[in-house]
């Protein structure tokens, strides 16, 4: 089966819309529900105006019923696209669903929403991959960014929480100025000149040592090798407990899928990283109880 | 304004920046001894490794005695050595007879059938990976911290005020017990 090409589908959807006759006889319903509401409107109006309101409504009306539709199919033309380009894969797409809420940064925001979810890859056992959305504020002050999320669960908790997230210069000269904390915990300063440079670290109060065993040094060569590698917007990490979540600041498009493979493999030798740590503490070879970690 | 205060401004302003660099400089130089503190306890690792494996080897290929002189020489070498460049050479000729062990091993079915080989080998290359990241983070240090020190204005008085550039650990020849473990 060949790679599914969006630009194909796309296609493919609008044709069927241009076929489809419910789509003009909806075209044709807005037409008549505008000329209603222009009449309505120019009644008060001079009779030579009348005409004039009931064709501008009618205008308006189809205009706004072929919008709707075609705005439709390009929602069609998306889900389409995700689902076969996903079964192509083995994986799962699914449109929508709730956003996880189960780590520090999750969890953030004012409100949250979520789309696109892919269940199924074989980057980690139960792995879901999904575009997550923070908003923060309401009305004209709405900000809204997008995430691509990458969750998945450890066989045990290897720390109770860990959180590393990138630097921002102006946000941390804020914090400073103003004893405002972004991140939840204390943070951790690493052996790494460069990874200090790239990332913030930090978990619970009295957590550093936990940290520090844990982030080996060839676990911070995989944090180096990820953000030399990641050209795109800004990187976050977290465990929280038994959860795991890898966030990047981009929004997912149909017509660039590949970055989600290009993603996936950036995000791999982390994630590989992160589930032998769980999987070594929890599973001993000897079967003798597992190394010591909180 | 006098002209005078003009200049008091000035050195004062000045005085300042030397102040916030000279700190910055410290918490380099404190990190690169921090990232060679982790380099060295990987290094002690691999020397601790060196007599188990031996002890495994000479059970089943005992006629390899040199081989394993040599690897005792080898260790002490690196161990009497001081500093990241007078380490250098001896743990990457360390490196080296290390790699040639377990490719010697490698040519014993039952030794590399046995347990206790294969456990070790694998704490081994476990090792040599942490050996090689510890080096690439710590070069790394060295290169930020050399790059500021060499660079203008504070080269001006870096000098001054005993900041010297840090040697780097170089390993060109040292990772063939890496390439003989596979990784």
């Amino acid at each position: 089966m060949p790679e599914p090409e969006y630009r194909e589908v796309k296609a493919e959807e609008e044709r069927r819309l241009l076929r489809d006759f419910g789509y003009w006889d909806l075209v044709a319903f807005g037409a008549l529900v505008g000329a209603g509401l222009g009449f309505l409107h120019g009644l008060g109006e001079e009779p030579s105006l009348r005409a004039a309101n009931v064709f501008a409504g009618m205008g308006a009306g189809a205009l706004c019923a072929f919008i709707a539709g075609w705005a439709r199919a390009q929602l069609r033309a998306r889900e389409r696209f995700f689902t076969r380009w996903a079964a192509k894969r083995g994986w799962t797409y699914t449109p929508a669903g709730q956003p996880f809420e189960d780590t520090p940064f999750l969890l953030s925001g004012d409100r949250r929403r979520a789309s696109d979810f892919f269940s199924g890859l074989p980057i980690a056992p139960g792995a879901v991959l999904y575009q997550h959305k923070r908003i923060v504020g309401s009305g004209k002050s709405e900000q809204v960014s997008n995430y691509l999320v990458l969750h998945f669960g450890l066989d045990r908790v290897l720390i109770p929480l860990l959180q590393i997230w990138p630097h921002r210069r102006v946000a941390d000269l804020g914090g400073k100025l103003f004893a405002h904390q972004e991140m939840t915990g204390e943070q951790v300063e690493l052996e790494s000149i460069e990874l200090m440079q790239q990332f913030r670290i930090s978990g619970l109060a009295g957590g550093g040592a936990e940290i520090r065993k844990l982030l080996t040094p060839s676990a911070i060569v995989k944090l180096l090798d990820f953000r030399r590698a990641f050209r795109g917007g800004r990187a976050y990490f977290e465990t929280d407990g038994k959860v795991a979540a890898f966030l990047v600041e981009m929004k997912l498009s149909p017509s660039n899928p590949r970055q989600i493979d290009e993603l996936l493999a950036l995000w791999q030798p982390i994630a590989d990283w992160l589930t032998e740590e769980a999987r070594v503490a929890s599973v001993p070879a000897d079967g003798s109880g597992g190394r010591e970690l909180p | 304004m006098t002209p005078l205060q003009i200049v008091l401004v000035l050195l004062a302003c000045v005085g300042l920046l030397v102040a916030l660099s000279y700190n910055h400089l410290v918490r380099l130089r404190n990190k690169v001894e921090e990232a060679w503190r982790d380099v060295d306890i990987q290094l002690q690792r691999r020397h601790d490794l060196i007599p188990r494996l031996v002890e495994v080897v000479k059970g089943y290929a005992a006629h390899e005695s040199d081989l394993f002189e040599e690897l005792a020489r080898l260790r002490g070498k690196a161990e009497e050595a001081n500093g990241a460049a007078a380490k250098s050479a001896p743990e990457a000729e360390l490196a080296g007879a290390l790699g040639k062990t377990i490719a010697v091993a490698e040519g014993y079915p039952a030794l590399r059938a046995s347990e206790n080989y294969l456990a070790l080998q694998k704490e081994i290359a476990s090792t040599e990976d942490e050996i090689a990241a510890s080096r690439y983070l710590y070069n790394g240090n060295v290169r930020i911290y050399n790059t500021r020190i060499q660079s203008f204005p504070v080269s001006a008085y870096a000098d001054v005020f005993g900041f010297e550039p840090a040697e780097f650990f170089q390993a060109d020849k040292g990772d063939r017990a890496s390439a003989v473990l596979g990784d």
